[in-house]
């Protein structure tokens, strides 16, 4: 089995801990395991990485988070159309060899025909991952599409240790606040409070559950943080 | 509860112009009509949970005809699903989303089947921020495209253009989309119309919240309705969402109506004599 993943920008782990400090916990940690292993399909190099991938429904932000963590629009986004269609992958050199990768892959709910394609693409790159960031939203009710594809991928509790509930667009949470504020209003953080416990409900999740703005940026230090708790918890790492 | 209009005017100036209708005929004729106007069209409101069906019939209608919730699915129970607005009772069906739970699916499926062929009018509302139409096309393709094709009047309506990105660019002085989302607006009204092979005046991009488009909305849907249904549906539309055309439309759809039944009754044509007298009667 081959599972392709292409890179779009090869740096270092302080471009990530210079804009959340969680991610330095990573400096200098070496990755360990059979299954973090990458081959380069040009020079055959090796190289190891911490993989954390962003899963999802289209039009849920996935790319959106990406390129708010590293700061600048490197993947490709769309308000109205879905455009991303294979895993594109940020690295982040930890020491020799071995990386912290952001990848992004596309998202599923567009069509029932690509959800199958994607579905399978999900599963192959969840072997090869450290922590899987399944992103949902919380301005919509609609879960149907999430918990079933939650429920095909994560079928026993090692899988689901890896995951992490991301919920995005806590900004649009009714009441609607138009104006950009950095943080939600009162009413909306009631109403994310509630989002937190019916999604707690609906998936049972191992971690916490993340509520976020992957547009005002509120709250993307904690979702760092609970990433990185779960690739040092995983034991992949040697820190 | 049922109204019964007086026809006796109506036949004493048809009387005066030369159309002279027999006692029996006049029941016959009343009786008919009668039946028409107190019709009670059903709409079927469709679409996933949260994509705002409530706020959209609220809005349309002008009442709290349903209940809304910010977070948490509201229109559960399938059996709720015909809510009665007005003593007239037009009947609204507001369905639980499509999905929700998985569970949940199957059963809806097989209620959408049955409701289907009693409806007059099909909404399918859409979010105007969301691009995963995975269960939308599903239950579309299975489900509604067979009875559009047998003519029944069908509308997507993309509701919460308000939202589509950027959102903080809606102008609420002016109570429309600012430049950018203007054009995302569109972008989407395209997408959706092509992936739901539909011609473009078959969507709709409203905002429920905003209030905004509504009265094209209304437009719309009366212009797709058949002459006798035109009237019964505007009469039960909130008054500020009733444009000039959609009235004159409606009314003019009823006067057919009104011919016909009479011409039927009598076997006789009675267009002219209607068309000269119809401006002496209101409806309203």
């Amino acid at each position: 089995m081959e599972i392709v993943r292409y890179y779009k920008h090869k740096g270092h782990i302080d471009d990530l801990s210079t804009r959340y400090r969680h991610f330095s916990k990573l400096k200098h940690a070496k990755v360990d395991a059979p299954h973090l292993e990458w081959r380069d399909k040009y020079d055959g190099s090796i190289s190891h990485h911490a993989l954390a991938v962003f899963v999802g429904k289209t039009g849920y932000g996935k790319s959106s988070t990406v390129n708010y963590f590293f700061g600048e629009q490197i993947m490709k986004t769309s308000d109205v159309e879905a455009c991303t269609r294979e895993c594109q992958s940020l690295d982040f050199e930890l020491s020799p060899n071995c990386y912290f990768t952001l990848g992004d892959l596309p998202g599923i709910g567009e069509s029932e025909y690509r959800d199958k394609q994607y579905l399978k693409m999900y599963k192959d790159f969840l072997c090869s991952s450290s922590v899987v960031v399944f992103v949902i939203r919380a301005d919509m009710r609609d879960y149907s599409i999430d918990e079933s594809a939650y429920k095909k991928l994560f079928r026993n509790n090692a899988s689901k240790k890896k995951v992490v509930f991301a919920l995005n667009y806590c900004d649009k949470i009714e009441p609607i606040n138009r104006r950009l504020s950095t943080i939600p209003t009162s009413a909306q953080i009631k109403n994310i409070d509630k989002k937190k416990q019916l999604v707690k409900k609906l998936f049972k999740p191992v971690n916490s559950i993340i509520p976020y703005s992957a547009e005002t940026g509120w709250n993307m230090d904690n979702l760092a943080n609970e990433i990185v708790k779960v690739i040092t918890n995983s034991g992949e790492l040697k820190i | 509860m049922s109204k019964k209009v007086n026809y006796q005017g109506f036949f004493e100036s048809l009387g005066k112009q030369g159309v002279k209708i027999p006692k029996e005929f006049q029941s016959k004729i009343e009786d008919q009509l009668n039946n028409k106007l107190n019709y009670e069209p059903k709409v079927g409101v469709f679409g996933k949970t949260g994509v705002g069906k409530s706020s959209l019939c609220n809005a349309v209608f002008g009442r709290d005809v349903c209940p809304i919730s910010d977070v948490e699915s509201c229109t559960r129970e399938p059996k709720e699903v015909f809510l009665s607005i007005g003593d007239k009772g037009l009947k609204l069906v507001d369905v639980p989303g499509v999905g929700e739970s998985g569970d949940r699916d199957t059963e809806y499926t097989e209620l959408y089947e049955n409701l289907f062929p009693e409806l007059d009018l099909i909404l399918w509302v859409l979010k105007g921020d969301d691009r995963a139409f995975a269960s939308d096309e599903q239950f579309y393709k299975k489900l509604v495209r067979p009875y559009i094709q047998a003519g029944k009047p069908f509308f997507i309506v993309i509701n919460q253009v308000d939202k589509i990105e950027p959102f903080r660019e809606w102008d609420e002085k002016n109570n429309r989309p600012g430049g950018r989302q203007a054009k995302n607006i569109d972008d989407k009204h395209r997408v959706v119309a092509g992936y739901f092979e539909l011609p473009m005046a078959q969507v709709l991009t409203i905002s429920a919240n905003e209030k905004y488009h509504l009265v094209e909305l209304v437009d719309a849907v009366i212009h797709s309705l058949p002459k006798d249904k035109k009237m019964v549906v505007l009469k039960e539309v909130a008054e500020e969402n009733r444009s000039k055309n959609a009235i004159k439309e409606a009314e003019s759809g009823w006067w057919d109506t009104v011919k016909d039944v009479v011409s039927d009754v009598i076997d006789t044509t009675v267009d002219y004599v209607v068309d000269k007298i119809k401006s002496w009667f209101s409806w309203w």
